[in-house]
């Protein structure tokens, strides 16, 4: 077989010392760059790629991309850790996380999290490997309606995620997309509720708000406890490794869930316009539906692992366009482009034919760096775990200190640590009033890109609402976005029913 | 003992965070000037050298486009032997460039140890539509490479020319993918619309997602920078219908250009290097003399024909020249379209 040939062909060519070491360099960076909040794929890839002109091409993107996918597994361990989310994509893995950490199962939450991402991992690379040219050609029939319908069908996943009021549920989803609505409008350019500040004109960064409404309201609800009466109990017990293996009954949740996950984060990966945010938000939905857990939302291991295993899946779909058709999906992707080009590679389709060899390397070094960051991440875990029960004096300080630095080297700018306090204050009050939080991520983080492509497609109509009906994939997602908006409430209304 | 290494950890990691961050964001000007030692004491009389430590300061985020220029060309500056400078890359994003260039005139007027990655669009769309900041407030060192737009469609249209097209858009609307309203190839449809007459109903998108419409054949035509459409065009999946430059272009040679066809829209994106306002002219010249040499190396040579762009070196006051002239002819296009502020 082809593929397999090519794929031996590959490991051959990473089989040496230096690649080995570059690949082991660029996965540990990817998980430090990963846990730090603020800094993610993208500023890390950019800042490596002028050191790495002097490499081998080979020993270049194989660094690079494991820089890529190691932020995936480092982004969970400040989120289950501490609720800071190291990147927007594992905002969704500290709802459930950081809840498992506070009631002292923390060994577990992070076991699952590395573990999932493995899956995620792994699997996704061999798809891409199997089947990504033709998933790419796919990939190319969604538009403007499609990702209207993917990102609807997320945000009626609030109907299940919004507690004992569902009205707060939604007003927070709703005020989440009015967030989003700052800044120049994509569909007319006009600039909307800029005020003439050279900041809004950007809009609202979602990393500064997620740190602040996650980790930084977190720490105000700490302070205003005060030393006496903390509830570390994730920080006191020391972690050994043996402790974050799951265990039989664990793995019963975090194997379906991986596995489902695994499927969504890789194809939602593989559009060009839905990335790893995306793909967890789905994949923690979808598993919101098929669980079993009754603590799914409030520390359910499951929860965990949809959420892990789909980010780091999207990795391996992000990969489909870039190698098959030659588009960057995001712009870590298009910063590996880049670096393609400085290489001397033709980007696009005939980037197999000209580069085969490469590429396949490449394609290899994804299936060994996973093994490394697994190894890496279950050995950092409690490492980290002691950093932390040492500084646990300090640690208030100590996080906020690390969330201002980290939000300020995303764009430089002191306005987003103003929005990350300001968000922080915020979350504070939505918790001490019970409001859900979760809603108003997902506003914050699907909302933008919902408004756009229903207007983008409302134009690629001419007006007509039909397009969404009349394309089959957007027809289909819209009627399970129905499906799923009144399934809990049908199903609550016919289990009394049948209960009486 | 415990809290003493508790405290010395936690300070290492703060530190460790920090120093992630300095090379990619700005830091408060205090540091920054440290970094950039005062201009003063390189500016002698008649003879410019510039500091270890040369800042390339880009108006956009890293991996940006022009970022990526920043490093690109700064890297090959070094990897060919032309100099040894330090880069210490600085990003400033915001407004289409117009934050960075705010900071670059209040922050770095006069310093000769900041280089500046310039692309026509940022240097005079946005003061175009009002805003305040252009080209006019640096000193244009050199423009290095030029990207010419095609007008495409995809393979899969079963529209081969611009005929065929004007012939559709009889029976219907048209439907166009454009990258960002204002930008250029949002004025280069509207430019094609006003000359031929068709009836076209442009899609915005962001960044490259027109490509990927096009790629899809969710629309039917768009307009793209020769060096990302220049892939596709190779492959079949799109199909190029006229460019944008004055004569024929040696990648695509079958393909007219839109002046052949009758209409008269010539537009080039440039990519350069331009210091901050109020930087004496040896240390402009130091520099374009550097890129000079630059763009005569085997090694840029074939970065511009790997990103298929066009080497067209324009120095110090050519350049300007250039972007006077394009300027004009910008703002009467946008006046006429009403995108002008």
């Amino acid at each position: 077989m082809d593929i397999l040939e090519n794929l031996l062909a590959g490991f051959q060519t990473i089989f040496c010392l230096d690649t080995m070491i570059y690949l082991f360099v660029g996965t540990f960076l990817g998980t430090i760059i990963g846990a730090l909040p603020g800094m993610g794929a993208s500023t890390g890839t950019s800042i490596l790629l002028p050191l790495t002109f002097s490499m081998s091409p080979l020993n270049a993107l194989v660094m690079l991309m494991g820089v890529y996918y190691g932020t995936q597994y480092g982004g969970s361990l400040t989120a289950i850790l501490i609720n800071i989310p190291g990147t927007s994509s594992s905002a969704i893995t500290a709802v459930d996380g950081y809840a498992l950490m506070k009631r002292g199962k923390g060994a577990i939450a992070l076991g699952a999290a590395q573990f999932s991402s493995f899956i995620g991992g792994m699997i996704s690379t061999v798809l891409l490997t199997v089947c990504g040219v033709s998933l790419a050609r796919v990939a190319l029939k969604f538009s403007a309606p499609e990702y209207f319908a993917l990102t609807l069908m997320g945000l009626t996943l609030v109907s299940g995620l919004t507690g004992n009021y569902p009205a707060k549920g939604y007003m927070m989803m709703l005020f989440g997309m009015a967030l989003g609505c700052v800044g120049i409008d994509t569909v007319s350019g006009i600039e909307r509720f800029a005020f003439d500040s050279l900041y809004l004109v950007d809009g609202f960064k979602t990393v500064p708000i997620l740190v602040g409404l996650l980790g930084f309201s977190e720490l105000l609800g700490t302070i205003e406890k005060g030393p006496k009466n903390q509830d570390n109990q994730g920080l006191t017990t020391k972690v050994r490794v043996a402790d974050m293996i799951p265990s039989r009954r664990d793995w019963k949740e975090i194997l379906p869930s991986s596995l489902r996950g695994t499927v969504i984060g890789f194809v939602v990966g593989a559009l060009p316009g839905a990335g790893a945010t995306i793909s967890s938000v789905l994949a923690y939905g979808y598993q919101k539906k098929r669980t079993h857990n009754p603590d799914f939302g409030n520390g359910a291991v499951d929860g965990v692992s949809a959420a892990e295993s789909s980010n780091n899946a999207s990795t391996g779909g992000a990969m489909v366009p870039m190698l098959a058709l030659g588009i960057p999906g995001s712009p870590t992707t298009a910063i590996l482009m880049t670096a393609l080009v400085m290489f001397g590679m033709k980007t696009g389709p005939q980037l197999f034919t000209t580069n085969g060899t490469t590429i396949w390397a490449v394609i290899a070094s994804m299936y060994i760096g996973n093994v490394f960051l697994l190894v890496i991440n279950i050995l950092m875990v409690p490492l980290l775990i002691f950093i932390l029960h040492l500084a646990q004096d300090i640690l208030t300080p100590l996080v906020a200190a690390l969330c201002i630095v980290g939000v300020y080297s995303l764009y430089g700018r002191i306005f987003d640590v103003g929005i990350m306090l300001l968000f922080a204050v915020i979350g504070y009050f939505f918790k001490k009033f019970n409001f859900p939080i979760l809603p108003l991520i997902l506003g914050v983080i699907l909302g933008p890109t919902a408004e756009s492509s229903f207007r983008q497609a409302m134009v690629m109509s001419g007006g007509s609402v039909g397009i969404f009906l009349t394309r089959p994939i957007s027809c289909i997602m819209l009627l399970v976005c129905v499906v799923s908006f009144f399934y809990t409430p049908i199903k609550e209304r016919l289990r009394s029913k049948s209960g009486q | 003992m415990k809290k003493s290494l508790a405290l010395l950890l936690a300070l290492c990691l703060v530190v460790a965070a920090t120093a992630c961050s300095n090379s990619s964001s700005s830091s408060a000007p205090a540091s920054q000037a440290s970094e950039a030692a005062p201009a003063s004491s390189t500016e002698a009389q008649g003879s410019y050298t510039p500091q270890k430590n040369i800042t390339i300061f880009a108006p956009y985020s890293a991996g940006g486009g022009v970022d990526i220029w920043g490093r690109n060309f700064s890297a090959m500056l070094v990897s060919t032997g032309i100099v040894d400078n330090n880069w210490v890359y600085e990003n400033v994003n915001g407004g289409t460039g117009q934050v960075g260039l705010g900071t670059v005139v209040s922050q770095y007027q006069g310093k000769d140890s900041v280089l500046i990655p310039t692309a026509t669009n940022y240097l005079m769309t946005p003061y175009i539509q009002g805003k305040e900041y252009s080209y006019k407030d640096l000193t244009m060192v050199a423009q290095l490479v030029v990207d010419y737009r095609v007008f495409v469609t995809s393979a899969q249209s079963g529209y081969t020319s611009m005929e065929d097209l004007i012939t559709a858009s009889k029976d219907h609307e048209l439907v166009a993918a454009i990258s960002g309203v204002g930008g250029i190839g949002h004025i280069a449809i509207e430019q094609f619309k006003s000359l031929s007459g068709a009836s076209i109903r442009s899609v915005p998108f962001d960044g490259n997602e027109d490509t990927i419409a096009l790629l899809g054949n969710q629309v039917e035509l768009g307009n793209l920078a020769l060096s990302e459409a220049l892939p596709h065009i190779q492959s079949g999946d799109l199909i190029a219908l006229a460019v944008t430059s004055e004569e024929r272009l040696p990648a695509i040679p079958d393909i007219p250009t839109c002046t052949e066809l009758g209409y008269d829209i010539t537009f080039k994106t440039g990519r350069g290097v331009a210091m901050p306002g109020g930087v004496s002219d040896e240390a402009r010249d130091y520099w374009i003399d550097k890129l000079q040499q630059l763009v005569e190396t085997d090694e840029f040579k074939a970065y511009a024909d790997n990103s298929s762009n066009t080497i067209a070196f324009l120095a110090g006051e050519d350049y300007v020249a250039d972007l006077d002239r394009d300027y004009e002819a910008m703002k009467v296009i946008m006046t006429d379209l009403g995108l002008a502020g």
